[in-house]
């Protein structure tokens, strides 16, 4: 056998090969199929050419062999465009597939104007096509790698398979007929490695995972109308998770991508992880337009700009962002994007693209604020021993926490009422009525109003100090004192019952007592005779005990969401059973 | 004003078209006039077009439940997941103890909970009264109106099944009261069911809208008819 032959045929198993890996390890249906068929091209005209020049196959048609060869020029130009624009473009993808035009009317005119498979790069209409396909190719990389900073690694890849198939096709075609050595009759030899450089590029900028899928086809536009890229100025993404879910519960697709995976339960909100590598910001991008090209009109959050900007460079997560932008105005989508813990330069660099800006309110500093105007420099002590009690970093209070708060705070109140007189009582009660009217009315506004609202800090840093009478000088300190000191108390003087009700109450809500009263009713005790083994007990049997709360609902999700938090409340009991040992 | 549609042929006919969306209404009635049926109908034919709906039962077994709808033809898995039965009835068994359980609390929570994985634009409660004894309403015409108040938060269509002495006299009687604390008062809505005589020895189920807030209604009794599914028809002397 020639050894043309044998590098041909080597070639064809690898082209095989390559086809194989894609096919299972892609997530881009699109451009695998591109792949496939331009790999699949390659090996059809390479296993012709092996044939021909072994003898096998000279009843073939030359004709269907020249088309092959056209539309692997064709499907190289498309594949170069669909992996260097495919991401940004997913909806515009199909616009590429014009190259596939003439090859009909090329393949019509052959037998007329006598070209064939030897003479294919020679001057004329044919050759200038299959020059243009590896030109386009060419010029697109060359200017990825100049234009694209996300994008230079992998246009270097791009550029080295582009230019070994120009090496390998025409230039060695020209060579082979100056040495007066028959061509290889339209067959690449560099057709694997260009396929193998596609093929790492293709899988370096594959989307990553995402769980559960979204349903197809809806299209509910949700509370955030805006088809742009906006930016959630918090210090943690709190609002744009809360707001995720009230999107994905109003039956948008939603999608958060983070450094790790999402821990929302709520039906719909679909996940994310990005790996730690440098290609995490090209990966994100084609996750997000991917997601958007499946679900037009859908909610994206992406919550580690930070993260993103550590592992694959600032610029890259700069040009991210100008083309998630472009890709939620094409897809009628929002991408709400967290800037948290990004430096000076990286937040001003943010706002020099001139996107929506919408400042959100910190919840701690906010209910902060807020108890502040009732209970004046004291709220800080409060605050703390509210977070002391539900074992919370200030940082992690959400809006979520209000609730339990104000329980914290009436508990405090009803301890003190013992105490204090009548009318200092009565006083601290209007106070905190006051103060948990105003926590309720912040709770309660969505990220739209707080972007637009004035917040209880902005507020009590515009007014004037001075003129400012606090409840603590109202109450000239004495009952105020004494009230933080019953929070204080409840904090830290704890009955195990009241802590062991804490946990209940956090993750089952109003209930979570009741049902730890039944607990220790079947345990023949009542709340003050709660012991350390006592409640090593309940945390035993809890999985089994409060089992039956999930096995009455036949909604996976939710059945999955009261098996967490009965799991939850095991490990705090056990934590508190530690504490107390 | 949105309605929901019963789904029913003659039923919307009669309420105008659908109930108004967000509204709690009472279905109820005596034993056996298919209060249960009625309402699953309605939950199940608006879960075959994508609306998801929560039926929450407190007196019969999930099991017990589907056997008994399936029978009428209406197939839990044909909804496709947007219908979903909250099985009450069988953590009543599995929560015994010598305390008082938290009856009204596990009920908010979890009908406020699976909101968040399942966004349910259609509840019923079944039934009311079991609820009422579960929980051991101490005052409870207070505390039915404050239930009301908290279900009509959920910006929901409410079902609310409440159960009646069965009627007498020779056509069930002129019945000027519809429940047992005045939540006629309360409910947008009352769908009074009854089993009317019919000659010397038959029966028939008649229904009635008795209010529907917002809806030029016929306020008449109809015929309740089970007919490859449920129909209204005019009353035939």
């Amino acid at each position: 056998m020639n050894l043309s032959s044998v590098v041909v045929l080597v070639g064809i198993a690898a082209d095989g090969w390559l086809i194989a890996f894609m096919s299972i390890r892609g997530r881009r249906p699109w451009l695998q199929a591109t792949f496939a068929a331009c790999a699949l091209s390659f090996l059809v005209v390479g296993a012709w050419s092996v044939g021909r020049i072994e003898g096998l196959l000279s009843a073939v048609d030359d004709n269907l062999v020249l088309g092959l060869m056209l539309l692997t020029h064709a499907l190289t130009a498309i594949l170069v465009l669909g992996l260097i624009r495919g991401a940004a473009l997913p909806r515009r993808r199909a616009a590429t597939f014009l190259l596939l035009a003439p090859i009909p009317l090329l393949a019509y005119f052959a037998p007329i104007e006598g070209w064939t498979v030897a003479t294919a790069y020679e001057g004329n209409v044919l050759g200038g096509f299959l020059v243009v396909c590896l030109g386009i190719a060419l010029g697109e990389t060359i200017y990825a790698r100049q234009a694209s900073p996300m994008f230079a690694t992998h246009a270097f890849w791009l550029s080295l398979g582009v230019i070994s198939l120009i090496v390998a096709g025409p230039i060695y075609t020209y060579e082979l007929d100056f040495l007066g050595r028959t061509p290889l009759a339209g067959a690449n030899l560099a057709a694997p490695l260009a396929l193998a450089c596609f093929a790492r590029v293709a899988l370096q900028t594959d989307p990553f995972p995402i769980s559960p899928r979204p349903p197809k086809g809806r299209t509910t536009t949700g509370g955030i109308r805006a088809a742009d890229a906006i930016v959630f100025d918090e210090r943690h993404p709190k609002y744009a998770l809360r707001t995720a879910e009230q999107e994905a519960n109003s039956g948008r697709p939603t999608l958060i991508v983070a450094r790790e995976r999402a821990k929302i339960t709520t039906s719909g909100v679909a996940s994310a992880a990005f790996t730690p590598d440098q290609h995490a910001a090209s990966r994100t991008l084609t996750t997000v337009s991917e997601f958007l090209a499946s679900a037009p009109g859908g909610f994206v959050v992406l919550e580690d700009l930070a993260d993103l900007s550590v592992l694959s460079g600032w610029r890259a997560v700069l040009e991210v962002v100008v083309r998630l932008r472009h890709v939620a105005r094409d897809s009628g989508s929002t991408v709400v994007l967290c800037p948290s813990r990004l430096t000076e330069s990286e937040r001003k660099a943010l706002k020099g693209l001139d996107l929506p800006w919408w400042p959100m309110a910190d919840a701690a500093t906010e209910i902060m604020a807020i108890l502040a105007q009732s209970f004046g420099t004291g709220a800080g002590r409060l605050f703390d021993s509210f977070c002391r009690a539900h074992g919370i970093r200030r940082d992690d209070v959400t809006t979520d926490h209000i609730q339990a708060l104000q329980d914290f705070l009436s508990r405090a109140l009803t301890e003190l009422s013992g105490v204090v007189g009548g009318p200092a009582a009565h006083g601290l009660q209007v106070q905190y009525e006051a103060a948990a009217s105003v926590l309720r009315s912040f709770a309660s506004q969505g990220a739209v109003e707080i972007a637009r609202g004035k917040w209880a800090s902005r507020r009590s840093s515009e007014s004037d100090v001075d003129l400012v009478v606090t409840a603590a000088d109202y109450w000239k300190g004495k009952e105020m004192e004494e009230l933080f000191a019953a929070a204080d108390a409840v904090s830290e003087r704890e009955p195990l019952f009241e802590k062991a009700r804490l946990v209940f109450v956090e993750q089952l809500g109003d209930a979570g007592e009741g049902v730890l009263r039944m607990q220790l009713a079947r345990l023949g005790k009542k709340p003050e005779e709660l012991d350390r083994i006592d409640l090593v007990r309940i945390a035993d049997r809890a999985t089994v005990d409060l089992g039956s709360l999930a096995d009455v609902v036949d909604v996976p999700q939710e059945k999955e969401r009261i098996q967490q938090q009965i799991e939850s409340i095991r490990q705090k009991l056990e934590l508190i059973a530690e504490g107390e040992g | 004003m949105n309605r929901v549609p019963t789904k029913m042929e003659g039923l919307d006919d009669v309420l105008g078209g659908g109930i108004p969306e967000g509204s709690v209404v009472l279905v109820s009635g005596a034993p056996g006039t298919m209060k249960t049926s009625l309402t699953y109908h309605i939950l199940h034919e608006n879960a075959l077009d994508g609306v998801r709906g929560l039926y929450v039962s407190l007196e019969q077994s999930r099991a017990s439940l589907v056997d008994h709808t399936e029978g009428l033809g209406y197939r839990l898995e044909d909804t496709g997941g947007n219908l979903s039965i909250l099985d009450l009835g069988t953590l009543r068994k599995k929560l015994t103890g010598p305390t008082a359980q938290p009856w009204m609390d596990l009920f908010k929570l979890y009908t406020q909970g699976i909101r968040k994985s399942f966004d349910y634009r259609l509840l019923v409660l079944d039934s009311l009264d079991a609820l009422e004894i579960l929980a051991k309403f101490r005052e409870p015409r207070r505390e039915t109106f404050s239930l009301i108040h908290w279900l009509r938060d959920l910006h929901c269509t409410v079902f609310l099944l409440g159960e009646l002495p069965t009627d007498s006299g020779p056509n069930g009687g002129a019945r000027t009261a519809y429940a047992r604390h005045k939540e006629e008062y309360l409910a947008d809505g009352i769908l009074h069911l009854r089993l009317a005589r019919q000659g010397d020895f038959g029966m028939q189920r008649q229904l009635r809208v008795v209010k529907m807030r917002g809806t030029r209604h016929e306020t008449g009794y109809h015929a309740l008819v089970f007919d490859n599914g449920l129909k209204v028809t005019r009353i035939l002397a």
